[in-house]
């Protein structure tokens, strides 16, 4: 098996940083015209999926698959200042990673894998662009205007620290936002464009292309469903998505136990993509 | 220009990095700075934070490297199920450190080095503290919010965690009391205490340590004003203090080591630094004194986060490379 780090350029000729898992060549050739594009979450939690994500490339390319995992612009060790980033150049990325599996990599088929946030832009990415054979999304973001809120409290509690009290509250801090200043979240810069973007996506409102295959995995503990992603499968009951509810410790928050193996995570995710692959074929 | 490295380290094991090499040279010496991660956030570190900080070195001239140890980030090798805090105690007593040797040994491979710094954050600079003392490969070290106290593996959630412990420096008892008394003048707190609203135990328990260290501190200056020292010597005072630290920063120096502390002002592990570590052996006037510098940055966190810490945290590591290391003119 091989890994190769390497910089590609977007389409605005930005320097994104990947790493390209090789499958080993004795393994299934069906499986070997099949690339995996990795999407990796936002803020602290790209870093505690990390390695998870890497993980689960090695995996899959013990099974056979192209994987390539990659770091948004603005992110990770691509060009660029997170302020710098949105949802829409985040889009543009995938799109930009998808292309250079489809012409670089000999397959046939590319799918689509993302965490948290990761997730949640995969499902919009396979939506409008009509490029991959199918999304997998591990635990994805539903309502990403709460998600975005709860975030903000880590600047409030940073106020806390400096000043004994909360001088800036949200609605403030939003307007400083609006006025083209960046709102400092654990040290991530928030921009008014990624947090715009942001709150405007709530997939449960969203119908998602109906022929799109799709894998939604809830990662919980919990035999109560989220009611946001309740909404979202009940909007898209008529589309070809399966649901699957694996339980796990939630690897994207910070654990007090490291690395969770996820061994049925990822034998879910793959079996599912080879199922895909076979139903194609 | 940014380039990903492999290497293999000495058990065979590919570790992954990022070399980064300037574009232009300011200095007559090369100089290449390693940086280790801290605990488990991959070569990156938190919000990009080594990333950014390898750009901004490498555009001032200097050579940058940061990897991932083994079982971490990208690089090979596995990574045992372990609690959080257990792994901390595991870098506290040198677990990256065969690593950061190795990573050391490539990075001169790959640029012909004069001279080789080692930076760190928390684990991190701990972990180049112990490589240093191990692997004798550091002309200076860049220790940024070190801890000197070993992490408690008997606390396992936040609840745990007993606040008065920590309690050990004046300025810490300080940031104790000071809230507690403005908070007096607030209506709002005599009707929280008026309704039984405030946890009294809790409030008397840190009080009080706060009020007891604030005493014996103030009787430590009389004691050290009458008593002049100039070595290191004194006897750690808290149960978990890392004697790793000590033992590793006493061969540093003493082999003519240069080494660069940085703090944040918010940030509890300074004042544990300065009341477990700086007051007991490095008190002013001590002969060391050229060899080390101790900065803290105002408003910053353990983390640096912001841009004004960050932008403050950059210079003031700039600054000391140039008179330091490079001495030349800033």
């Amino acid at each position: 098996m091989k890994e190769i780090p390497f910089f590609f350029n977007n389409k605005d000729n930005q320097r994104l940083f990947a790493i390209l898992h090789q499958p080993n060549t004795n393994t299934d050739r069906e499986h070997r015209r099949a690339a995996i594009v990795c999407c990796y979450p936002i803020f602290e939690e790209r870093l505690n999926v990390h390695r998870i994500m890497v993980n689960f490339a090695r995996y899959a390319a013990t099974q056979g698959f192209h994987v390539l995992r990659f770091d948004y612009f603005g992110d990770g060790e691509s060009e660029g200042l997170f302020e710098q980033s949105s949802v829409t150049t985040r889009l543009m990325d995938i799109d930009a990673a998808v292309e250079l599996a489809r012409t670089n990599f000999n397959v046939s088929s590319i799918f689509l894998l993302g965490a948290r946030f990761g997730g949640t832009l995969c499902l919009l990415y396979s939506n409008e662009y009509q490029k991959i054979a199918g999304t997998i999304a591990w635990a994805p973001l539903i309502e990403v205007e709460s998600y975005l809120l709860k975030v903000l409290r880590a600047n409030l509690a940073m106020q806390v620290a400096v000043h004994g009290k909360v001088i800036h509250d949200r609605p403030f801090l939003i307007r400083k936002m609006e006025k083209g200043e960046t709102v400092n979240v654990n040290g991530y810069e928030l921009s008014l464009s990624l947090f715009q973007e942001g709150r405007a996506i709530d997939l449960s409102r969203t119908k998602l292309d109906q022929t799109r295959p799709s894998l939604i995995v809830d990662i919980t503990a919990s035999k109560v469903m989220d009611k946001g992603l309740e909404k979202f499968l009940a909007l898209n009951h008529e589309a070809k998505m399966h649901y699957v509810q694996i339980k796990e410790r939630k690897f994207w928050t910070a654990l007090k136990k490291v690395y969770p193996s996820c061994k049925n995570l990822f034998a879910t995710s793959l079996e599912w993509i080879k199922c895909e692959l076979e139903s194609v074929n | 220009m940014e380039k990903p490295v492999k290497f293999l380290n000495r058990k065979g094991q590919t570790l992954f990095g990022m070399l980064y090499v300037p574009e232009n040279m300011h200095y007559a010496m090369t100089v290449g700075i390693l940086i280790s991660i801290d605990s488990i956030k991959s070569r990156i570190g938190a919000y990009r934070f080594n990333t950014l900080l390898a750009r901004y070195l490498c555009q001032n001239g200097f050579y940058v490297m940061t990897f991932d140890p083994t079982g971490t980030g990208d690089s090979e090798g596995d990574f045992e199920d372990k609690y959080l805090n257990q792994h901390f105690v595991d870098i506290q007593k040198g677990r990256y450190c065969d690593d950061i040797i190795d990573a050391v040994h490539f990075f001169k491979t790959e640029i012909e080095l004069d001279k080789v710094v080692l930076l760190g954050l928390c684990g991190g600079a701990v972990s180049v503290l112990l490589s240093a003392y191990k692997g004798d490969i550091a002309d200076a070290l860049i220790l940024l919010a070190m801890p000197v106290l070993l992490e408690d593996v008997k606390v396992k959630t936040p609840e745990e965690i007993d606040e008065t412990e920590l309690i050990t420096s004046k300025e810490q008892a300080v940031m104790v009391l000071l809230p507690q008394i403005k908070n007096l003048f607030y209506l709002d707190t005599w009707n929280k205490i008026l309704t039984s609203k405030i946890e009294w135990k809790h409030k008397i328990k840190t009080n009080s340590k706060a009020l007891y260290v604030l005493l014996s501190k103030q009787f430590e200056v009389l004691k050290n004003k009458i008593f002049n020292q100039s070595e290191i010597k004194g006897k750690p005072k808290h149960p978990r203090f890392n004697y790793l630290v000590l033992e590793s920063f006493k061969k540093v120096i003493s082999k003519g080591g240069k080494v660069l502390f940085v703090f944040g002002e918010l940030d509890f592990v300074t004042w544990l630094f300065k009341s477990e570590f700086q007051e007991i052996f490095l008190p002013s006037g001590n002969k060391l004194e050229c060899f080390y510098e101790i900065h803290v940055i105002k408003n910053a966190n353990h983390i640096f986060a912001g841009k004004v810490v960050q932008n403050d945290l950059q210079k003031t590591i700039v600054s000391w490379l140039n008179r330091v290391i490079v001495a030349t003119e800033v």
